[in-house]
This record gives structure tokens, C-alpha cells and sequence, in this order.
């Protein structure tokens, strides 16, 4: 057992989840101490080995991916000849039909909520299941929800993709899509969608409420798939892209999207409340040259203590300069997420917001929820005239129409990844602009061995900014958010 | 002290506080490993109302210590009694002592005020020590907290080392104002405590507010955990649900319909914008 723990811990911090020595240690005591019954084995680890309630989402997979019945039995050979073994099983799985599988899925589903009655799901899965189209069933699902069903139907999804291959560990997101059309998915979200404007709105939440957490069974499902069929490696790179501080930004998944904002969320607060920490404590530094030789007239023109000059904060006034485009749109997303909800710290914050002209969207998101306002600027703002990104051409119509906004206190930050799909770079009307700054800093999502490839062109404009940032994780944005905030 | 986990349970469902099994094995786990317990959760999910019930289960006395922005130790841990010890110099000055005598005197176990967390290392047998909304504190004194978790003793200058002569339980709580060192998480047992299924909550508002209707009941929390759904800058957590079903009893309400909802949503929603959203569509979250 102890073996079992700490090798969990181990896979959990290659994770990303923080778990030292006396945790592990904690973690054992506590078994011994709480016994090995599965609800409160499942209670014990949770308690002492996450202290973080943003990483529980993963803790969760990892524990059910490790001591998963069907992984955990063969581990100890699996460990020695991991894809000869692994393969077999899965294959025949595979053809005796839906029942040893789902079963044991069943049991272990039912587990964490003890609520559901088992006795509805019996007839559906099996009885319908083939006979009615696919989108009947989905629909179905999402509106009993029942979470057998849901499983059930999830798990004949991940089974139309056949093999698992190399590439649907790559690029999960295509493989998610492939079974999405299987399923008939978004289809039937459109029709639910169409449907929930008839019936109350406490039902549709709950059908939304259920679609968020299918989507996320499906990756669940999908990953176990994986990491039966390819085996140790499979389970690391996994494990690695859980980690939200270091995925890059280009491929996570829509869950995943919803922690980061949560994450960035904190690290709002973080800067918030830091600054105002050290503006408080810190009066040192500069002396006050006129106030030391006032207060020196008290003690006969000796000045004994010198008097030091107050802080004040500086706060800039931030203009950001967003690509939308489809490669950078996330990143852009969550920049505005981050500098919004600080926005107190700034004079004011004007953004802008282009795919090959820019246009002005600070009104949508004044004074108003993050979400709303980044939901107003793909309805109503105009961005786009050609649905390609063109940088030059936006510079030279940002200079025509907005170039006042722009003064010696500004910080421009402009966010982008400088793919300009080959069009002419303007770059005078962008030298134009960074001379009307106090600082222009470039932040690009892409990772820096790709800048100048192909249609990037991010050498020539780098010369004229004052700061470059490669920023494609939680952690580096993080670290460029303390140096620019 | 709990001798297992379904006790800690029945212990706690006799104080009218109802826990799943996961507050469970960690209260028994923190009590039994001794080690402090972390809370986080959204504000008003009961919190530091578990505090209070694990120390009235446990029979002992409960030792708050609120925090807040500038809290120090002289407020958390001791601090000299300053007039008395100014009595006892002008009193000594009279019968003219030696200030040698006077200032071992004035140092000394008469002249100091225990303040919560000294108190709680002092006391005769455990006590409960809730430390709330530890978040709201400076960063130093976190610090400062981790010797006193750690080993159950503090360090004071004139005085020496204080051990602990009973060891407390230790309840910290947080509403995620901001993160805390690892080092402090590491010690401690971390337990999040969520807004709970509509069945315990339920149960909950049954239990707190006897005097509500039973259909009632069902209602108005199928009500308030679709609102929880909903995406809300604030949504309203057990404290409201159970003011909001006080409010119900008092205006003598049987069911709820649109106006009576419309009149009293200010219970449950704090802001503004909240309140807006939700009486737009309001006839749709009122099931039938």
C-alpha cells in the first residue's frame, strides 16, 4: 500500500499538484488511523494531500484513473511489459460487448453519488440505444440525467473511434470531435438549446449543468481509453497537460479553460492586494531633502533623522491591444479577464480588440461581469473585415482613428502572436505609435522557437517595443504580469 | 475526542450541524493526528459554525481569534498589562525598593494579558481555537502562526518558551482572499466545504427553521439551488437559504409564487446586478 500511495503522489505532482514528504507521510498516517474503506480512503487522500480546492479536479481524475479496478489489478505486471498486456484487454472489451465494462464503470460511478436510483437506467442503455438515432439518445440523456446513462453513452462514443492511436493523444481536441459527430453532439445541444426557451429556466440550467459534465466524462473517458491502449507514457503526457500552470495556451480543453479562469481570478487578487501591501510598509529609499532640513531646525540645524520622500504609486494608464484572431483568441481573452478585474490599480484601461482593424470595446466591458462583456465584443464589435489577421493594416488604421488615445503615460500592450498571413508589415505606422507611448510592451502566446517561422513576423516589430514576452502558460503570465503590473 | 467516523457524525448531528462524510474524516483526522484544520469555502457555507459545533460535541470551550489586516501578536498572543505594571512601579516607589527589585517584578506571570492564542496553548484540558478568516491577516503573522501550529509552542522573550499543556484543536477558516504559504498548507489538514446537494440542504432548512412547511421547503430550495446554477456574482449560500426561510416562516408564506419572491429575493441576492437578473426570469425559475 505504501508503495501505491506514494507512486499516486507521484504521478500527482507531475500534475502539477504541490505534495511534499510530510503530506505522503500525513496521507499514511491518516490510512491508518481512518481505515481502508473506499468512501473514506478516497476522504483521507483528499484531505491531506490536496490543500489547494482549484487542483481537486484533477486530484479526482488521478484517483480514479490510478485505482481504477481495471488499471490497478494489472499494475504490477503492467509496470514490467506495459503495452503487450494492456493492449489485449482492451480488445476484448472491445468485442464481448458493452456489459463487464459498463458494469464495472457502473459500480464505480455510483459511488460518489449514491443519490440516483440504479432501477431507471437499466432498460434505456441497452433497449433504445441502437435503434433510435443517435441524437434521439443524446437528448434523451441530457434530459433525464441519469449519470449511468451519461457514462453509457459516452463510453459507446469513445468506442466509434475503434484503435486509439498515437495521434488522438496529440491532438485530443480532434478526437473529442470525432466522437462529438458520432454522437450527434452538437446537434443536440442546438436542439436543446432551441428547446430550453420553451420550458423553465430552472430545467434548462440543469440541462446546461449536465452538458458541462458529459463534455467532461467524454475527456475522462477518452484519456482512460488512451492510457489503456498506449501505456505509461500516455498517462505522463496526460498528467503534464494537466498541469495548468505550464499547458500552453493553444491546447486546453473547455474545462480546462474554466480553471484557468479561476485561476487567473486569484492571481487578480494576488496583484491587487500585494501592491497595496508594500505601498504601505515601504518609506524608505529617497531622502526628502527639504523636509530633513525642516525638521533639523528642532534640534539646533543637526538633522539627526532624515525624513524620506512618500511613495506614491504610480498608475498607468493601460491601452491593450488585442488579437482575436483564432490562434491567440484565448490568451487575448484571459489578458483582458486579468487586467479587468484590476482594473482599480490602473487610471483607466482602454482596450481595443482586432483581427485586421481594431476597434474600441472598453464600453462592454465597463463596470460590467468579465464573461458578459467578452460575450458583447464577438456580437457587436467590428473587427474584422476579412477574417485574416493583417497587423500592418490594423497599425494604419489605428493611427487614423485612435492615435489621440495614445499619450506619454500610456502603456501600450499590445497581444498577439505577429502572424501577419504575409501582408506588408507597415512598420512605420507602429514606430509611429510606440514613439507617442511610455512603454510598449509586447506580449506573444506562441512559444519562441516559432516566432519567425512562416508568416511570423515578430522580429520586426520587436525592435520598437521596449519589452517582448513569450507568454503561452499560467506560469509565465504569472511572472510577466508582476513585472508589467 | 472521536473514536471514529461515524461518531464525529452522530456527535455533530446532535448539535444540529449536518456533515457529509468528507467534513467527517477530516474533523476526525485533524482531531486525531492533531494537526490544525484548514477551511476554505464561498462565505456563509458554515464555516466557522463547524467550529463552534466540533466544540460543543467535544464538551470544552471555544477560542476565537478573528482576524483581520494588522492583527499582530501582541493582539493574537500576549501583551504586558502597561497600567498595572506603571502601578506597581509608582506603588514600589513608595516603599522604596531597589529598581533592581521592581524590574524583576514587573516581568513576570502577574502582568501579562493572555490574548486567544496563548489561552488556548495555557488551558487546562483542549480546547477548540478557531482562527477565523485567517486570509484577512498580514502575511507575517502566518509566519508567525506556524511555529505555534507546528509544535504547539510560541516563543516569547521575556518569558521563555511556552509549551502547550493541553493540545487544542485548531480550526483555521478562509474565504480565499489570498493564498496562503505552503508551508502553512502543509501542516495542516485542507477541507473545502462547497455549497451542498438540494437533499442536505433540505435537510438543513428542516432542521434550522422547524417551523417551515414541508412542500415549502422543497421549493424554495429547489429555487435557491437553480439560482445557484446560474452563474450569479454572488450566489446565495446556507446562511441565506436559512434567513430567506425564516423570512418565509414569518410572513406566515405556504407557497411561493412570483410576487412574494419578487418582494423578498433581496434575502438571498447582495448584489445589484444579481437581483436584476434574477427578476427577469423569474417566472422560469419557480418550478410548478
Amino acid at each position: 500500500m505504501d508503495r501505491n500511495i506514494l507512486e499516486f503522489a507521484t504521478l500527482l505532482r507531475k500534475a502539477g499538484v504541490k505534495v511534499s514528504h510530510s503530506e505522503v507521510a500525513d496521507s499514511l498516517q491518516a490510512l491508518s488511523l481512518a481505515g481502508l474503506e473506499k468512501g473514506v480512503f478516497y476522504d483521507s487522500l483528499a484531505v491531506t494531500m490536496v490543500k489547494d480546492w482549484s487542483d481537486f479536479n484533477i486530484f479526482d481524475k488521478i484517483f480514479n484513473y490510478y485505482f481504477d479496478p481495471e488499471f490497478f489489478g494489472h499494475r504490477e505486471e503492467a509496470l514490467k511489459r506495459w503495452p503487450k498486456l494492456m493492449l489485449p484487454l482492451q480488445g476484448e472489451s472491445g468485442c464481448s460487448g458493452s456489459d463487464p465494462v459498463s458494469g464495472k464503470g457502473r459500480s464505480q460511478d455510483s459511488e460518489h453519488d449514491a443519490g440516483t436510483d440504479r432501477g431507471r437506467s437499466t432498460g434505456f442503455g441497452q433497449g433504445q440505444g441502437l435503434a433510435t438515432a443517435a441524437i434521439d439518445d443524446f437528448m434523451q440523456v441530457v434530459k433525464i440525467g441519469c449519470h449511468e446513462d451519461m457514462a453509457d453513452i459516452v463510453k459507446k462514443g469513445v468506442k466509434s473511434l475503434g484503435a486509439i492511436r498515437e495521434e488522438d493523444l496529440r491532438d485530443m481536441k480532434a478526437a473529442v470531435r470525432q466522437v462529438k459527430v458520432f454522437l450527434e453532439w452538437n446537434m443536440g445541444v442546438y436542439r436543446l438549446e432551441r428547446e430550453a426557451c420553451e420550458v423553465d429556466e430552472s430545467v434548462s440550467l440543469k440541462w446546461q449543468e449536465r452538458l458541462t459534465e458529459m463534455e467532461e466524462m467524454l475527456y475522462r473517458e477518452l484519456e482512460k481509453a488512451i492510457i489503456n491502449q498506449l501505456g505509461q507514457e500516455a498517462l505522463d503526457t496526460i498528467l503534464f497537460r494537466e498541469n495548468l500552470n505550464e499547458i500552453d495556451f493553444y491546447s486546453i480543453s473547455a474545462p480546462q479553460t474554466a480553471e484557468i479562469k479561476k485561476k487567473i481570478s486569484k492571481l487578480a487578487h494576488k496583484l491587487a492586494t500585494r501592491l497595496s501591501f508594500r505601498r504601505r510598509r515601504a518609506k524608505h529609499g529617497k531622502i526628502d531633502l527639504p523636509k530633513t532640513i525642516r525638521k533639523s531646525m528642532a534640534t539646533g540645524g543637526v538633522p539627526i533623522k532624515p525624513a524620506f520622500r512618500d511613495r506614491y504609486p504610480t498608475r498607468p494608464e493601460i491601452v491593450i491591444l488585442c488579437d482575436i484572431s483564432g490562434s491567440v483568441r484565448i490568451f487575448s481573452e484571459f489578458m483582458l479577464q486579468l487586467v479587468y478585474s484590476i482594473q482599480n490599480r490602473f487610471v483607466h484601461v482602454r482596450s481595443f480588440v482586432f483581427v485586421d482593424t481594431p476597434d474600441e470595446v472598453t464600453q462592454y466591458m465597463h463596470n460590467r461581469e468579465i464573461e458578459d462583456g467578452i460575450r458583447d465584443i464577438y456580437n457587436k464589435a467590428r473587427f474584422s473585415k476579412t477574417a485574416f489577421s493583417d497587423y500592418g493594416q490594423m497599425f494604419i488604421e489605428f493611427c487614423e482613428n485612435y492615435l489621440a488615445v495614445l499619450n506619454k503615460k500610456t502603456t501600450l500592450i499590445v497581444i498577439g502572436d505577429a502572424r501577419n498571413n504575409y501582408h506588408r508589415a507597415h512598420t512605420d505606422y507602429y514606430q509611429k505609435m510606440c514613439e507617442e507611448v511610455k512603454k510598449v510592451i509586447w506580449l506573444n502566446p506562441e512559444p519562441s522557437e516559432n516566432w519567425d517561422n512562416e508568416d511570423s513576423i515578430m522580429s520586426v516589430y520587436g525592435p520598437f517595443c521596449h519589452q517582448v514576452f513569450e507568454c503561452r502558460n499560467l506560469q509565465q503570465l504569472d511572472r510577466v504580469a508582476r513585472k508589467i503590473i | 475526542m472521536f473514536g471514529s467516523i461515524p461518531e464525529v457524525k452522530a456527535r455533530l448531528t446532535k448539535q444540529n450541524y449536518l456533515i457529509n462524510n468528507r467534513v467527517a474524516t477530516a474533523v476526525y483526522l485533524a482531531v486525531n493526528l492533531q494537526k490544525p484544520l484548514l477551511i476554505e469555502g464561498p462565505a456563509g457555507v458554515g464555516k466557522t459554525q463547524l467550529a463552534k459545533a466540533v466544540a460543543k460535541a467535544m464538551d470544552t470551550e471555544l477560542i476565537r481569534l478573528q482576524c483581520y489586516e494588522g492583527l499582530d501578536e501582541s493582539k493574537a498572543l500576549f501583551e504586558w498589562n502597561y497600567q498595572k505594571q506603571l502601578l506597581r512601579i509608582q506603588a514600589n516607589h513608595l516603599t522604596e525598593k531597589t529598581w533592581e527589585e521592581t524590574k524583576a517584578n514587573i516581568f513576570s506571570e502577574d502582568f501579562y494579558l493572555a490574548r486567544p492564542l496563548l489561552k488556548a496553548l495555557r488551558a487546562e484540558r483542549p480546547v477548540v481555537l478557531l482562527v477565523d478568516e485567517l486570509d484577512k491577516s498580514d502575511e507575517e503573522f502566518e509566519s508567525f502562526l506556524l511555529e505555534a501550529l507546528s509544535d504547539y509552542q510560541v516563543s516569547i522573550p521575556e518569558l521563555g518558551t511556552v509549551k502547550a499543556t493541553s493540545i487544542p484543536v485548531v480550526i483555521l477558516t478562509s474565504n480565499n482572499y489570498r493564498d496562503f504559504s505552503d508551508a502553512l498548507k502543509r501542516r495542516c489538514i485542507h477541507l473545502y466545504i462547497d455549497y451542498p446537494s438540494f437533499d442536505r440542504e433540505l435537510a438543513i432548512v428542516r432542521l434550522k427553521v422547524p417551523g417551515i412547511k414541508e412542500a415549502l421547503s422543497e421549493r424554495m430550495v429547489a429555487f435557491v439551488q437553480s439560482l445557484r446554477k446560474m452563474g450569479l456574482k454572488k450566489a446565495p449560500s446556507i446562511s441565506e437559504t436559512l434567513d430567506w426561510a425564516r423570512t418565509l416562516v414569518l410572513l406566515g408564506a405556504d407557497s411561493l409564487d412570483e410576487e412574494l419572491v419578487t418582494n423578498t429575493v433581496n434575502i438571498l441576492l447582495k448584489y445589484q446586478q444579481d437581483i436584476k437578473k434574477v427578476e427577469e426570469r423569474i417566472g422560469g425559475l419557480l418550478p410548478e
